[in-house]
């Protein structure tokens, strides 16, 4: 009598065609009059059909992996790749385009002719002071100190820069200036509600001193419901603002309005906001009366105290809408809480969300 | 090597199973598909998942000879990638009743042959994790990586080929309880 191991053998066998005439005819009869050894074999093909499939599919897949690291690999090609900007976006900026490049012919023609009539425009560069705390000069005189002094306690490595951050997604986004985490290798936040946590620089643009952290802590498992939205439109002159900063280790708050739609230079992408700030201010966030992030503190005026220019965050929307890597992961907030709120609630709420940022 | 330029070419490329043309098809349409996906609450991991599963349906298709290509190829692959997509999408609720789409799009008939093969892969799969060493080796190298008996009986010592088909028997035999068990189990959980 055959065991199962043998029926497989004689399946097998059936399969390739490799029995002779009368083994063929023996088996069939089998097949007939055997119920089990029916059932057994049917089975059997089905799995082996299965198998199949699977070789097939496993050795079809092999190929297209070769074929795709061959892709990545491929710096032409992905050279040629520009998926990553919608084609709405490109027909959207079309006009843009225009428009800054007409801008430019002007601004060019009229830098010549002033330069051609000996009028220099007095350049206002100098006077343009970004607000991180920068700890150099404040360094010197400390290690004179703690040369006087011999005992020094060293806890804590200090920051090389501090500065603050505001959350703009409740899985751990959090908008910052990118003049804070330009040079750093590792970024902390940290506020009273939250503590520290470890965050990785996901985007940064130099050019609009933008950028976006993500919180990297293991611990961490998000900000729960923002109560507060990015302004869905631009601010207007006369508006008041109010804003947050870590210009020292405690929270600050100041007030102030908004002194021109245009920043520095008449830079677009940002307001000219009349409140007081100080170092450390960098990133701060800037809320209007119904509690809707408006902007974000970049920097102020060097010899003016009364003006600092903050990022628009209405184009920190167009950004993260433009960009579909960053679109995908972050889920801005859609409901503003705050809208008929007092202030002093608003500010009890919105100071959870505003973050010390240091940099190392 | 051969120039593939028209559909036709890859089409007959790819019968004739040749990897230039299947290289060519996926050049061709990897972009279009990330862009897809991107844009549809997907990241780059799934673009590359959806496509190269799109790829293998199609692929598949052109081999059986009852297909009949209705429009164009990359008209086509892009629909079945969508409807992929789609019901990925469905499965993760993520489907927010609006797709952005980038090209045409035909209208596909639910597969029902591809659906049991996909279930038959998933099923084997498994199987073949469920079963351990050395059998799931020993299945792989005989059935996909085709390697002879004698070959299998060295590579695992086996004294003679036999003896490794002895072993190859068994194996099989257990794999085949293993794949009906899941059979039955996914059968029940439709029914339930």
């Amino acid at each position: 009598m055959m065991n199962t191991d043998n029926n497989i053998q004689w399946f097998e066998r059936y399969l390739d065609n490799s029995l002779n005439a009368e083994e063929v005819k023996l088996f069939e009869k089998r097949l007939q009059e055997d119920d089990a050894f029916a059932h057994e074999f049917e089975a059997h093909v089905k799995t082996i059909n299965a198998l199949n499939i699977y070789a097939r599919r496993t050795r079809i897949k092999d190929r297209l992996n070769t074929i795709h690291n061959e892709l990545l690999n491929d710096s032409k090609y992905i050279k040629s790749s520009t998926y990553k900007l919608k084609p709405q976006a490109n027909e959207y900026l079309k006009p843009l385009i225009a428009a800054a490049s007409l801008a430019l012919v002007i601004s060019i023609g009229t830098y010549l002719a002033f330069n051609i009539a000996g009028i220099v425009p007095t350049s206002e560069k100098n006077h343009y002071i970004k607000l991180s705390k920068d700890l150099n000069d404040i360094r010197n005189t400390q290690y004179k100190l703690q040369n006087q002094i011999e005992a020094v306690n060293k806890k804590k490595h200090p920051a090389s820069l501090c500065g603050s951050g505001v959350v703009i997604s409740s899985k751990g986004y959090i908008i910052t200036s990118e003049h804070l985490v330009k040079d750093a290798d590792s970024v902390f936040i940290e506020n009273a509600r939250f503590k520290r946590l470890k965050c990785a620089k996901i985007y940064t643009d130099p050019k609009l001193d933008i950028a976006i952290l993500k919180v990297e802590d293991s611990s961490f498992s998000g900000f729960g419901i923002l109560p507060y939205t990015l302004r869905p439109h631009q601010m207007y002159m006369g508006e008041s603002v109010y804003t947050f900063g870590y210009p020292k280790q405690d929270i600050v708050y100041g007030e102030g309005y908004i002194s021109s739609v245009n920043g520095y230079e008449g830079d677009t992408t940002s307001y000219q906001v009349s409140v007081p700030v100080n170092p450390g201010n960098s990133g701060s966030p800037l809320f209007d009366k119904d509690g809707y992030l408006a902007g974000i503190i970049q920097g102020k005026h060097s010899e003016n105290e009364a003006s600092a220019f903050a990022f628009k965050s209405y184009y920190l929307k167009k950004i993260i809408n433009e960009n579909d890597s960053l679109r995908a992961k972050i889920k801005l907030p859609q409901k503003n809480y705050l809208k008929y709120q007092q202030k002093l609630k608003q500010i009890n709420q919105l100071q959870d969300y505003v973050f010390l940022i240091s940099s190392y | 090597m051969k120039k593939y330029n028209s559909d036709e070419e890859i089409i007959q490329g790819i019968q004739a199973d040749d990897v230039e043309a299947l290289r060519v098809l996926y050049r061709r349409n990897y972009h279009s598909i990330v862009h897809f996906v991107y844009n549809n609450n997907g990241d780059e991991h799934d673009a590359k998942d959806i496509f190269q599963e799109g790829i293998l349906i199609v692929y598949e298709k052109l081999k059986s000879d009852s297909f009949q290509l209705s429009c164009s190829l990359r008209t086509y692959l892009y629909s079945v990638c969508r409807k992929l997509w789609l019901k990925k999408l469905n499965q993760r609720s993520r489907y927010i009743g609006k797709i952005e789409d980038y090209d045409e799009v035909i209208s596909l008939e639910e597969d029902e042959s591809y659906f049991n093969e996909e279930t038959d892969y998933q099923n084997i799969k498994h199987s073949l994790l469920m079963l351990g060493e050395p059998c799931k080796t020993i299945i792989e190298d005989f059935y996909i990586h085709r390697l002879s008996m004698a070959d299998i009986a060295e590579k695992f010592g086996y004294t003679n080929a036999d003896n490794a088909k002895n072993q190859k028997y068994k194996c099989l035999n257990r794999l085949k309880k293993i794949f009906f068990s899941l059979k039955d189990k996914k059968v029940e959980t439709k029914t339930v």
